[in-house]
């Protein structure tokens, strides 16, 4: 009895952290509509910064207590800086420039945080007067952890008095109502989503600065964090504070009586319960209906089909691509098959998102679907390549249909937010069914059959599946099915009077995006001969989507120059001593300077320069 | 008297659908002028634009003088503008005082601000709903309290778009009275209106507006001599 009793008050203790990190994020969303993926970051430079504060300012409780306070508050100025300096330069632009900068700004922050402090652990001192541990029920419970058990209520509390006794808390509720009238009633907008962002960093901070006493300060605590706070904060209901503080406890306690029941199904759970509660409360504990999401009039721009010298072109480029392997040698090769595979990924990704207006934040569940499915295939029945290749193709468009239906009556973040779960789940079954997967040591020896076992053969091979199916995903858009989908995604209503089904048109395009992907997966296990539980995880997915964005949302051939420069840009920054730090600030400076993509971009410049001043709408 | 609000030229386009086509038209400060016209003929854009919501194309829009087109709403409403929006979007999870703070602004040097007491006493069934959320008054309270927090931050032009639209007679009296006395204080009004009868009492001065172009622009004495006018371009 003690022994559940024990584990029911650690479950309590770490909700604490997660409920501030997740606290921030909620708020940030709820005022600016913004899903901060660089929170985690912030939760580690508050661990980070505590730990110096703490080293430096002398032994006792007036030190540790205010070099923890004084952590978040330097996060919290942090936040403030990054949202003057960069975030408030991306709000013109679509909703996913947001997300692209604030990724961006996370890989930043990362490699900040490596520079300043080191790539080592960091062991924090016990909390003055909060050490040791007391007996509860005859087992030993942490003091520290007794003490994080109230300070979750405690932090609620504070908010709650923010939120509903003071001027600030009464405006930030507002404009998370209504941004439009708060502001035609004079809130300055760009004060308050300064300030927001900074409490919110600040909360995050907090949370990091906390742990100092409980755990290991390392460089993975973002990552750990980002996914669980993101859940958290759906199934609390985007902008509910509430509803994250139950969201955070009825997790981290599950998790902590699930542990020992089933060890592995810990990390299971959180993403259990989000699907559940989406599918129950599609808008979370605490949520509120949302009206159906505008669409960004940017993304309205028509598709043009190609004119003939258009064609023309593309057959040459084909022919110019198909004569490489005269002209490269095996190693530059490999890379250009990599930016095949990934420009088919992310063209299948784009296929949701631009023509169907879905927003997966989780498409490495297909690739890496597809790629796992195929691995398995061939290591456990002995299958030979072109079967593997369709099993894994088509395994991943089943695995699409399948998660679609949970996800199909959500919308906009919602959507974008299961869809993430839905990853992390086969994330955490790659890890975790170990005899199957072979966990984190992947699945080996997935080779291509003598016929295409060179490198030269392997891309050409590559290039025969690749052109054909984006010919596909293009054609597709401009076919009945593809102008109805564009209907299903723009006037849903009006589509329903027609006799049309919105949903299920949505459904069969996430599908086909779904096969797609798992096909470029499947291509990836070949080519790599190996698979790993890293072809599931977040940075798989965002980098597909970061492809996306780099050409350009509204652009039909933006996926493929933006998989190509997204490749060579991870070439090329492999390299160099700060690659997160490059990268980051490339995909900042995108987000800031060329809000339409760099496709996009350059396109709207032609067409300027060749028209005069008919600018693009 | 010198103009509070000119609006000269306004070309407002959604996409590559233009609304409203260089429509032009002044507001002496203090008196009331109602924009009248069908659905969709373009009265709510033209407020919009008024209050920086939507960017105008082309035009000048110039309260006391300052052209304010381009500037963020927010600016627009510190210059002393009110606005009371077509379907009250009152914050619904904030309570009526809630409300009422989140439209207060500093008090601009005129005699007799605002204060929470005062709107009170302009409508008296508010003051009983005070610590009610916005979700659950009636429409009439609802549009009490629009108007009622858009005054906390001591307008000096007020717009409102269709402020009777759906309400019942008694309620729309209410709030005749309430807007009566508003301008007794020296408030400039700016009404979108379909209800012909409800602007007729409030009115001085009226534009029609048919597919975003002006069909007619004067007192509203001419107005009511001319009931062709009314007939062709108003539902009456
Ligand atoms: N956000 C928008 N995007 C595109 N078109 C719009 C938008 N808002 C309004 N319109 C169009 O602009 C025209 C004018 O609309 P507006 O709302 O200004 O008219 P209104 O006179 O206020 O009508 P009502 O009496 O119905 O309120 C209408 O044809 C409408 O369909
Ligand atoms: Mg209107």
């Amino acid at each position: 009895m003690g022994f559940y009793l024990v584990q029911l008050l650690t479950g309590l203790a770490s909700a604490s952290s997660l409920f501030l990190v997740a606290a921030g994020l909620t708020l940030v969303f709820g005022v600016s509509r913004i899903v901060n993926f660089a929170h985690g970051a912030l939760y580690m430079l508050g661990a980070y910064l505590a730990w110096a504060l703490v080293s430096a300012l002398p032994h006792g409780p007036l030190g540790f207590w205010g070099g923890v306070l004084a952590a978040a508050a330097a996060v919290g100025l942090f936040g403030a800086l990054v949202e003057v300096m960069v975030l408030r330069r991306t709000y013109r632009a679509p909703e996913l420039f947001q997300l692209a900068a604030t990724f961006g700004l996370a890989l930043v922050i990362e490699d900040l945080v490596l520079m300043v402090f080191g790539p080592r652990d960091r062991l924090g001192p016990p909390a003055p007067g909060l050490g040791g541990a007391v007996r509860v029920l005859g087992e030993p419970v942490p003091f520290y952890d007794l003490f994080l058990v109230a300070a979750g209520p405690a932090v609620l509390l504070l908010l709650w008095l923010l939120a509903t006794r003071t001027r600030f808390g009464i405006l930030v509720r507002a404009a998370s109502e209504d941004r439009e009238t708060a502001a035609a009633l004079g809130v300055d907008e760009r004060r308050l989503f300064t300030a927001v962002y900074a409490l919110g960093a600040a909360l995050a901070g907090l949370g990091g600065a906390l742990q100092l006493p409980r755990e290991t300060i390392h460089h993975g605590m973002d990552v750990e964090i980002i996914a669980e706070a993101f859940v958290v904060t759906v199934v609390g209901g985007m902008g509910s504070i509430p509803g994250a503080f139950v969201a955070a406890v009825v997790i981290r306690v599950l998790q902590a009586l699930g542990i020992l029941w089933l060890p592995r199904i810990a990390l299971f759970l959180t993403f259990l319960v989000l699907a559940l509660v989406l599918v129950v409360r599609p808008f979370g504990l605490f949520g509120e209906r949302e009206g159906p999401p505008r669409p960004d009039p940017r993304l309205l721009v028509p598709y043009r089909p190609l004119p003939p010298a258009g064609r023309a072109a593309v057959a040459l480029l084909v022919l110019a691509l198909a004569l490489l392997p005269r002209l490269l040698d095996p190693y530059t090769l490999v890379v250009a098959t990599d930016v095949l595979i990934f420009a088919l990924f992310a063209a299948a990704l784009h296929f949701a998102m631009g023509p169907g207006g879905l927003v997966s934040f989780g498409h490495a569940a297909y690739f890496g679907g597809g790629a796992y499915l195929a691995a398995l295939l061939v290591r456990d029945l002995g299958l030979s390549m072109l079967p593997a290749l369709a099993a894994g193709a088509l395994g991943a468009g089943v695995l699409a249909v399948v998660f679609g239906s949970f996800t199909a009556r959500l919308a906009g973040v919602y959507f974008a937010m299961l869809t993430l779960a839905f990853a992390q789940l086969l994330w955490a079954a790659a890890t975790q069914f170990t005899e199957l997967t072979g966990g984190h040591d992947g699945i080996l020896g997935i080779w291509p059959p003598a016929w295409a076992a060179t490198p030269e053969s392997f891309y050409l091979f590559t290039l025969a599946l690749a052109v054909p199916s984006l010919a596909v995903l293009r054609h597709l858009v401009f076919t009945p099915f593809g102008q109805a989908l564009r209907g299903a995604r723009d006037h849903p209503v009006r589509l329903l009077t027609l006799g049309l089904a919105p949903q299920r048109l949505l459904w069969v395009a996430f599908a086909l995006s779904g096969f797609f992907s798992g096909l470029a997966g499947a291509l990836h296990a070949f080519a790599k001969g190996s698979v790993f539980p890293d072809l599931l995880a977040i940075p798989a997915s965002v980098d597909a989507l970061v492809a996306v964005l780099l050409g350009g949302l509204q652009t039909l051939a933006g996926p493929i120059p933006g998989a190509a420069l997204l490749v060579g840009i991870e070439a090329w920054t492999a390299a160099v001593p700060w690659p997160r730090l490059v990268l980051g600030g490339l995909v900042l400076a995108v987000a800031v300077a060329f809000p339409a993509g760099i496709v996009g971009g350059l396109a709207g410049l032609v067409r300027r320069l060749r028209f005069g001043r008919e600018a693009p709408a | 008297m010198s103009a509070l609000l000119e609006v000269e030229g306004l070309v407002v386009r959604y996409g590559r659908a233009t609304v409203v086509h260089g429509i032009s038209f002044a507001l002496e400060r203090g008196g009331v002028l109602a924009l009248l016209g069908r659905n969709g003929a373009g009265k709510t854009t033209t407020l919009r634009a008024v209050m920086g919501l939507v960017p105008p194309a082309a035009g000048r829009i110039r309260p006391d003088g300052r052209d304010i087109a381009g500037l963020p709403p927010s600016r627009i409403a510190r210059t002393g503008v009110g606005w009371v929006p077509e379907d009250r979007r009152i914050f619904r999870r904030l309570t009526v005082l809630e409300n009422l703070e989140v439209g207060r602004q500093p008090a601009r040097d005129r005699g007799n601000p605002w204060t929470v007491e005062r709107l009170f006493a302009l409508f008296p069934q508010l003051a009983e709903r005070r610590h009610h959320r916005g979700h659950e008054l009636s429409g009439g309270e609802q549009q009490m309290l629009a108007i009622a927090r858009a005054l906390r931050g001591n307008p000096e032009l007020l717009l409102l778009d269709e402020p009777s639209e759906g309400l019942a007679p008694p309620v729309v009296r209410t709030l005749f009275e309430a807007l009566g006395e508003a301008r007794a204080q020296g408030l400039t009004l700016l009404l979108s209106e379909q209800n012909f009868r409800f602007a007729r009492l409030l009115a001085d001065r009226a534009c029609i507006l048919e597919s975003g172009t002006l069909r007619f622009s004067g007192p509203m004495r001419e107005l009511e001599e001319r009931p062709e006018l009314a007939r062709a371009h108003l539902a009456v």
